[in-house]
């Protein structure tokens, strides 16, 4: 074999295992691409289950998100790139009111209100021009119905790769907020320009008080600008009157208070105006105060005017109490020579008289008598028109208010002959509380009446029990006559002030036809109706009810003030100081106790009375109130408080007025009498004071104060030792009594007490003994009847001390 | 590498110099395969490397004017084997579609293939090309490059190599068309 032959011989055995080696690598590479194409087979196996598993999924979201857009509460649409309407969800028509076909294909414009057509054009092109993904854009549309619709709607625009591809909307109706904002807005115009209008000057500060916001209208009040007021303190502004009230507010106001007050402010000009200040604090969101605002009103010409009707009414309040006045000066200056005349002609009556002087002098005294009603008449409507007449209610016995009556109708019924009957309901208590006075008053006016208008038969005043609720008694008053009566037509008017029945009867009767007037007021201020029942020519019933509150009895005293009223007394024991300074008064109650049998005193003027009195004692002091020198007040007041006496006295007095009288009583007088005086009234007056002295001095003998065996046991029999130390203590007393009655200094008073004390430990009793450790701890300051009452108790001790020593002696 | 480059190379060895030479060579290399290749399989670049080094003791031809004399050989058999690849009109483009399109397409098929890298620049009538390969191969790039001239029938261009690097991992190459 040559060697050519063996080189392919080679090169063929290469090829042969280089063919094997291929047919193999081709072997394994189909392999391979079964393999691949057994996976590639399953994938897409795969793949189309997973596609329709993924389809119907889509679906499920696509039918989700297609609900959930037909169900959404907005409007929610897709436009098309020009702007027209491809798909529209429910709610669309709902609030447009146009259906889903007559909105596809229209363009969105189309359904814009013409109002914001423009605006919206221009919003809309600029988004797209800007590339806005999303915007959001407030319009109106204007419904089918034609309603205006606001719908607040946000626009995304829809890119793909050729640019934009639509427009997606979901717009919500705010027409309901619109409209609310609407309000709002112009309820703060209508309210502002109210404010406005109002010329409220409105200014807020904060928590420091700083200025920090005025308004206009504060500028346009006050005149300076804003910038003035800003950032300044109010305090620069206000009058320095008004700074303590504006500090006062502003504490308030730390309190959540809002007030109204009235300040002083300076004007630009310089000028003071009056404001009112509505202040209130405001607060932030957490309730914190963050300032307060005030309104102020320009109140300048209401202060003024205010100013104004003060001075008219202080001018009429002084001209009323000057007609007051009037009134008492000449109710004093008609009484003054009244009492005289009564006075005198009641003495000169009692004289030896012809009947032709006897008839003048009693026509003479009937008419000053008359005159006299006729002014205390006048006195009390005037008073009771004005109101100021009031009810003064206290305990009073109804057996003394009788007996008063009785004393004084009786001479006059006497005089015509009629019976003057008064019957009792026996189920009537004798203590009640009312206003005795006033009650006097009308059952006399009633009474005077019925007697003047009687000829024959009887005048009677009944008093009937009508219930009885717990401790108040109805009772019924009748004043009954059987005189001329009223006639029925004339009957309504019989109570209206100056009204009689008719023009004769003041000429026949006289009487100033204020009477009834008064008495029917009087019965209506104690809580009751005046009625009448009348037959003409057969009498007349005037009756009213009052209730009563039934007093306490004090059961000690009512027998013997019984007895001391309807006793005749003898009165020559009894001495009266007369303190007159008008000779004829003075001659007219000097006759008049004279007659009484009383013996008296007279003295010129209060200090005379003073004088006399510190030298005398006297049983009863009767004291004019006007007087030269020392008028009766004073006197009352000296005789009280330095004599320290205890005297009583009746105040004489021209002014009937209430509020004299209850002067007199307030400076320590324990009665009053009107002049002229009526002689019973004196009689009755000077009768119950007596009374109640003698009471008093009966009941010192009854108690002694000077108990001396306390004194005898120390003594132990030494009875000279006894008689020695009642001598030390009747000297000592006498120079402490004299002290005591000088002296107003409470230390001195005290240091008395504290002197005597031991004496009055050995000499008294208990109640002495107590009541002298008070004095000396000055209990009399805020108790000033225990100082009268220990001075009256020393005397009374000194007094007993001389009697034993007299005695003894 | 593919084992096309192997079998080619002895096609072309025993169409040059004879049967003879082609199995002095097998049985002078320590051949991983002793010389048994096939086209679609695929082989150690080394058994390559010692075939042109063996080639070129033979026959006292240099080793880079064997691998650009077999690389334009080479662009033949590619060109008539692979005419999808030939889509392109000139030189150039051809040249600047290897590593946008023909590699892209060829990792597809060979995965596990170990392909150059051609960063190319064309700059009017020039042409920079950066080639960049472990196996050191430019000289075979370049006889492509010849091959490819001749297929595109365009002679007048000057091939150069401008500068080596990382020891021929990186050579810069200019190609410039001339009138």
């Amino acid at each position: 074999m040559s060697n050519e032959e063996s080189f392919y011989k080679k090169a063929y055995l290469r090829e042969k295992q280089a063919r094997k080696q291929a047919e193999k690598i081709l072997e394994d590479k189909s392999l391979e691409l079964y393999n691949t194409n057994e996976q590639l087979k399953f994938l897409n196996n795969n793949l189309e289950v997973e596609l329709v598993d993924r389809l119907k999924q889509k679906q499920i979201i696509e039918q989700e998100f297609s609900s959930f857009v037909n169900k959404a509460t907005d409007i929610i649409y897709r436009l098309d790139p020009k702007g027209c309407f491809t798909f529209v969800n429910p709610m669309t028509e709902l609030i447009s009111g146009f259906t889903a076909e007559e909105i596809i294909g229209q363009s969105f414009t189309y359904f814009v209100h013409p109002d914001d057509k423009v605006e919206v054009e221009s919003f809309y092109s600029e988004q797209i021009e800007m590339q806005q993904e999303s915007t959001y854009f407030e319009y109106k549309i204007k419904s089918k119905e034609g309603r205006d619709i606001w719908l607040g709607q946000n626009v995304q625009i829809i890119y793909k790769e050729e640019g934009i591809s639509g427009f997606i909307a979901i717009a919500r109706n705010i027409t309901e907020r619109k409209q609310l904002e609407k309000s709002i807005i112009q309820s703060e115009e209508k309210y502002r320009g109210i404010i406005e209008s109002l010329e409220f000057g409105i200014l807020e500060v904060d928590t420091k008080g700083i200025i920090t916001k005025a308004h206009s209208s504060f500028s346009t009040l006050t005149g300076y600008t804003q910038k003035e007021l800003i950032g300044k303190n109010p305090y620069e502004f206000l009058h320095p009157d008004s700074y303590a009230l504006m500090q006062l507010q502003e504490e308030k106001r730390k309190d959540k208070v809002a007030d109204v007050y009235e300040v002083q402010i300076k004007k630009k000009t310089g000028e003071y105006i009056w404001v009112i200040i509505s202040g209130a604090p405001f607060y932030d969101t957490e309730g914190n105060q963050t300032g307060s605002v005030g309104i102020h009103l320009d109140i300048t010409e209401r202060k003024k005017m205010e100013e104004d009707l003060k001075k008219a009414n202080e001018k009429a309040l002084a001209s009323s109490k000057s007609k007051e006045l009037f009134f008492a000066k000449v109710s004093h200056e008609i009484r003054t020579p009244l009492n005289a005349v009564v006075g005198l002609t009641d003495l000169l009556l009692k004289t030896d008289l012809n009947p032709t002087q006897k008839k003048y002098t009693y026509n003479i005294n009937k008419s000053a008598n008359n005159l006299l009603l006729l002014v205390n008449d006048i006195l009390d409507i005037t008073k009771i028109e004005k109101d100021q007449l009031s009810i003064n209610n206290k305990p009073f016995k109804l057996k003394n208010f009788l007996n008063n009556i009785h004393a004084t109708l009786d001479y006059q019924a006497q005089q015509k002959e009629l019976p003057l009957l008064i019957s009792v309901d026996k189920n009537i208590e004798n203590h009640y509380i009312s206003d005795e006075l006033r009650l006097t008053q009308i059952i006399i006016n009633l009474a005077n009446n019925a007697i003047k208008f009687t000829s024959i038969g009887y005048v009677k005043i009944l008093l009937e029990l009508v219930s009885i609720k717990k401790n108040q008694h109805l009772i019924k008053f009748s004043v009954i006559d059987t005189g001329k009566g009223i006639a029925q037509d004339k009957i309504d008017k019989i109570f209206n002030e100056f009204t009689q029945e008719s023009t004769n009867t003041f000429n026949t009767y006289g009487g100033s036809g204020l009477g009834l007037a008064i008495s029917k007021k009087l019965v209506e201020l104690l809580g009751g109706t005046i009625q009448v029942t009348s037959n003409l020519n057969k009498g007349s019933t005037f009756f009213f009810t009052l209730p009563f509150t039934i007093a306490e009895k004090k059961k000690k005293n009512t027998k013997k003030e019984e007895t001391t009223v309807f006793t005749a007394k003898d009165w020559s024991a009894t001495k009266i100081l007369i303190v007159e300074d008008n000779p004829i008064n003075q001659l007219v109650i000097q006759e008049t106790l004279t007659i009484w049998k009383v013996q008296h005193k007279t003295v010129n003027n209060g200090l005379e009375a003073v004088e006399q009195i510190k030298q005398e004692e006297f049983d009863i002091v009767l004291m004019d109130m006007q007087m030269p020198v020392m008028d009766g007040i004073t006197a009352t007041k000296e005789i009280r408080q330095t004599l320290k006496s205890n005297v009583p006295i009746i105040a004489f007095t021209a002014n009937a007025m209430k509020a004299d009288i209850q002067k007199c009583l307030e400076v320590g007088m324990n009665d009053a009498i009107t002049k002229p005086f009526k002689e019973e009234e004196l009689k009755s007056k000077i009768q119950n004071l007596v009374s109640k002295n003698h009471i008093i001095k009966k009941s010192k003998n009854i108690k002694p104060l000077l108990h001396i065996d306390k004194l005898e046991e120390l003594a132990h029999g030494n009875m000279a030792f006894v008689i020695k130390m009642l001598h030390i203590f009747n000297e000592t007393s006498q120079q402490e009594l004299k002290t005591l009655s000088e002296t107003t200094d409470c230390n001195v008073i005290s240091q008395i007490a504290h002197k005597i004390k031991p004496s009055i430990g050995y000499l008294s009793t208990l109640e002495m003994q107590e009541l002298v450790l008070k004095i000396e701890f000055k209990e009399f300051v805020n108790n000033p009847e225990l100082l009268d009452k220990f001075i009256s108790m020393l005397k009374t001790l000194k007094k007993e001390c001389k009697n034993h020593l007299d005695k003894h002696s | 590498m593919k084992g096309i480059v192997f079998t080619e190379f002895l096609e072309l060895v025993e169409e040059q110099f004879g049967i003879e030479t082609v199995q002095q060579i097998i049985d002078q290399c320590e051949l991983s395969t002793e010389g048994i290749y096939t086209a679609v399989g695929t082989y150690s670049h080394k058994d390559i490397f010692m075939m042109v080094q063996k080639l070129s003791e033979l026959k006292e031809i240099p080793i880079p004017e064997l691998l650009k004399v077999y690389g334009k050989y080479f662009f033949t058999v590619l060109s008539n084997g692979y005419p999808q690849f030939m889509k392109e009109k000139d030189l150039f483009s051809f040249l600047d579609s290897i590593d946008n399109y023909i590699h892209v397409e060829v990792l597809k098929l060979y995965p596990d293939a170990e392909l150059p890298k051609f960063d190319s620049e064309i700059i009017d009538n020039k042409m920079t090309l950066l080639y960049q390969s472990t196996r050191k191969m430019s000289d075979f790039a370049i006889g492509l490059i010849l091959g490819a001239a001749e297929y595109y029938n365009e002679p007048n261009i000057k091939i150069e190599v401008l500068k080596l690097e990382d020891e021929g991992q990186k050579a810069h190459i200019k190609i410039e068309r001339f009138e």
